[in-house]
């Protein structure tokens, strides 16, 4: 499926599926991507720990 | 145990109780299932339990069992057993539709591994329950059929999302029914509804057949009245299917869901702070008194610590996000207005998630898995709250209570390890209020066994919702 890479948008997202959705649905949609955004940092944030890169010796 | 006087009120007895009557014939399959499916018809108008009944396919197991119990060769303590199945979950010739437009009249070709098990067994199959939309989206008002209603208060909801299954059983119209579990879909709906559920350990049922919600969190679990008849049941229902890819192919262990009698010293880590400050007071009050039982019986209560809720919450919901939007984002693609808007709404997100925040997820997942396993090493079980609140009222334009509530449920979602709600009290509305207790990977087996000492110890189990409310 394509979808924008770096900074995913939602009506990018939207226009891309080519879905057609009730105009409030769309906009119930996207006041829930904000908290959505919110979610992902927050995991980040909480694997950057474990996700430390295993340490290697100069090539 | 022994029986030879004809039951007055069979509905009411436990698996264990009518598998005696059924042997000694002093109760017969068919007239238990013909009672089974005059309950679901005359509650299903208000209660909402039930999205088909099968009266003439049960009634026709029903009288199969009855020859072989006959000829003193039942398969099984579920031969004869009428048994409800969530309607995700497929069977032969009887449509199965996840509360769906998308599936409103699909029949399927085969049954899951899990019914094919239970058909075995010789269980009576006698209905397909009410769910949230694919056991994700709801509760809702805009689906085929409307929520079911809590058997014990005809204003408040089952819980999900394996709502009818809950219902059903806690309404005395089934002693069994089938339930699906991704974040609490059937420890949920039991401890709001007083029954006893277990979501197994991850890959112990077979998820082959089961239209899927998160295939790496999905569980199928049985939901009764006592801890003892999801024994039965989980026995019936664990192994592998012959084309599932996520059920491991590893050997179940022999006797996984055999009651025994607690090891001692029994060590319970008390997971007080997931329920101490952010549950409803009467379910913090009910789950400490719970504890004291198991103190009372033997075991040693320590109070243990673990990463927050809503450390397991985000991340079975980046996985779940981004695994049920791989399953149906082909259906929101081609009939968006098929579905459900809040199933839409649950769905869409998981397009705007990208690979590395799922591996992300997977990695934290891991994380976490070994930071409890770790701590189960220490001690035999953890016990905490079964669910945070009570039951939500039914009220379409009402908030839901659950989204404000961190879920109890998730850790043992995430982490895959068997995990049972069962009852242990009510809240001063008299709505039932549930604990959970949860073990090692694999250690179905002592969870059950421990929730079984304390129903021998309680009456909560044996409570039933009051007639008038029962609809």
């Amino acid at each position: 499926m394509k979808m924008p890479r770096k900074t995913p948008d939602f009506h990018a997202f939207l226009a891309m599926e080519s879905l057609s959705l009730p105009e409030e649905q769309v906009r119930e949609m996207e006041s829930g991507y904000p908290a959505l955004i919110r979610l992902l940092e927050r995991l980040r944030a909480k694997t950057e720990d474990i996700e430390k890169p295993r340490p290697r010796e100069a090539s | 145990m022994t029986s030879t006087d004809r039951p007055t009120a069979p509905l009411d007895l436990s698996i264990e109780q009518l598998a005696v009557h059924l042997r000694n014939r002093d109760l017969s399959s068919v007239e238990l299932t013909r009672l089974s499916i005059e309950r679901a018809e005359t509650s299903n108008p208000q209660l909402g339990a039930f999205i088909t009944i099968c009266a003439e396919a049960a009634l026709k197991q029903a009288a199969a069992s009855d020859r072989r119990l006959a000829e003193g060769d039942p398969r099984s303590a579920l031969d004869g057993i009428p048994v409800a199945l969530k309607d995700n979950i497929e069977m032969r010739g009887i449509r199965t539709t996840s509360n769906s437009r998308i599936f409103e009249h699909s029949v399927p070709r085969q049954d899951a591994e899990v019914v094919r098990r239970l058909k075995r067994a010789g269980a009576v199959i006698m209905g397909k329950t009410s769910l949230f939309e694919f056991g994700h989206g709801g509760p809702a008002w805009d689906l085929p059929w409307p929520p079911a209603i809590n058997p014990w208060s005809a204003s408040h909801l089952p819980g999900g999302s394996s709502s009818g299954s809950a219902a059903a059983v806690a309404a005395r119209i089934v002693p069994l029914a089938l339930g699906t579990d991704t974040g609490g879909s059937v420890r949920w709906p039991a401890a709001v509804c007083g029954i006893s559920g277990l979501k197994p350990s991850y890959g112990v049922v077979s998820m082959e057949g089961i239209h899927p919600n998160a295939p790496s969190l999905d569980h199928c679990g049985p939901m009764a009245r006592t801890a003892a008849d999801c024994a039965l049941a989980l026995q019936a229902m664990a192994g592998a299917g012959r084309a599932d890819p996520f059920t491991p192919r590893r050997r179940i262990p022999a006797n996984l869901a055999r009651i025994d009698p607690l090891p001692r010293p029994l060590r319970i880590g008390l997971v007080r702070h997931w329920y101490a400050d952010d549950a409803h007071p009467d379910v913090t009050a009910a789950v400490d008194r719970a504890s004291e039982v198991f103190e009372a019986l033997g075991a040693r209560m320590e109070p243990v610590t673990l990463a927050p809720l809503r450390d397991y919450q985000d991340c079975k919901t980046v996985i779940s996000m981004s695994e049920i939007h791989a399953a149906y984002s082909h259906f929101l693609q081609s009939s968006p207005q098929e579905m459900g808007a809040l199933m839409r709404e649950r769905i869409l997100p998981g397009s705007l998630i990208r690979a590395e925040d799922y591996l992300r997820a997977l990695k934290w997942r891991r994380h976490l898995t070994h930071r409890m396993g770790m701590l189960l090493t220490s001690y035999d079980l953890l016990l905490t709250a079964g669910w945070l609140g009570t039951a939500e009222p039914n009220d379409p334009d009402g908030e839901s209570t659950r989204a404000a509530q961190p879920l109890v449920t998730m850790p043992f979602s995430v982490t895959g390890v068997p995990a049972m709600a069962i009852p242990c009290g009510f809240s001063n509305a008299g709505l039932p209020v549930g604990m959970q207790i949860a073990g090692a990977h694999l250690s179905d087996r002592l969870v059950l066994s421990a929730a079984h000492a304390y129903q021998d110890a309680t009456e909560w189990h044996l409570c039933k919702p009051p007639e008038g409310a029962r609809l």
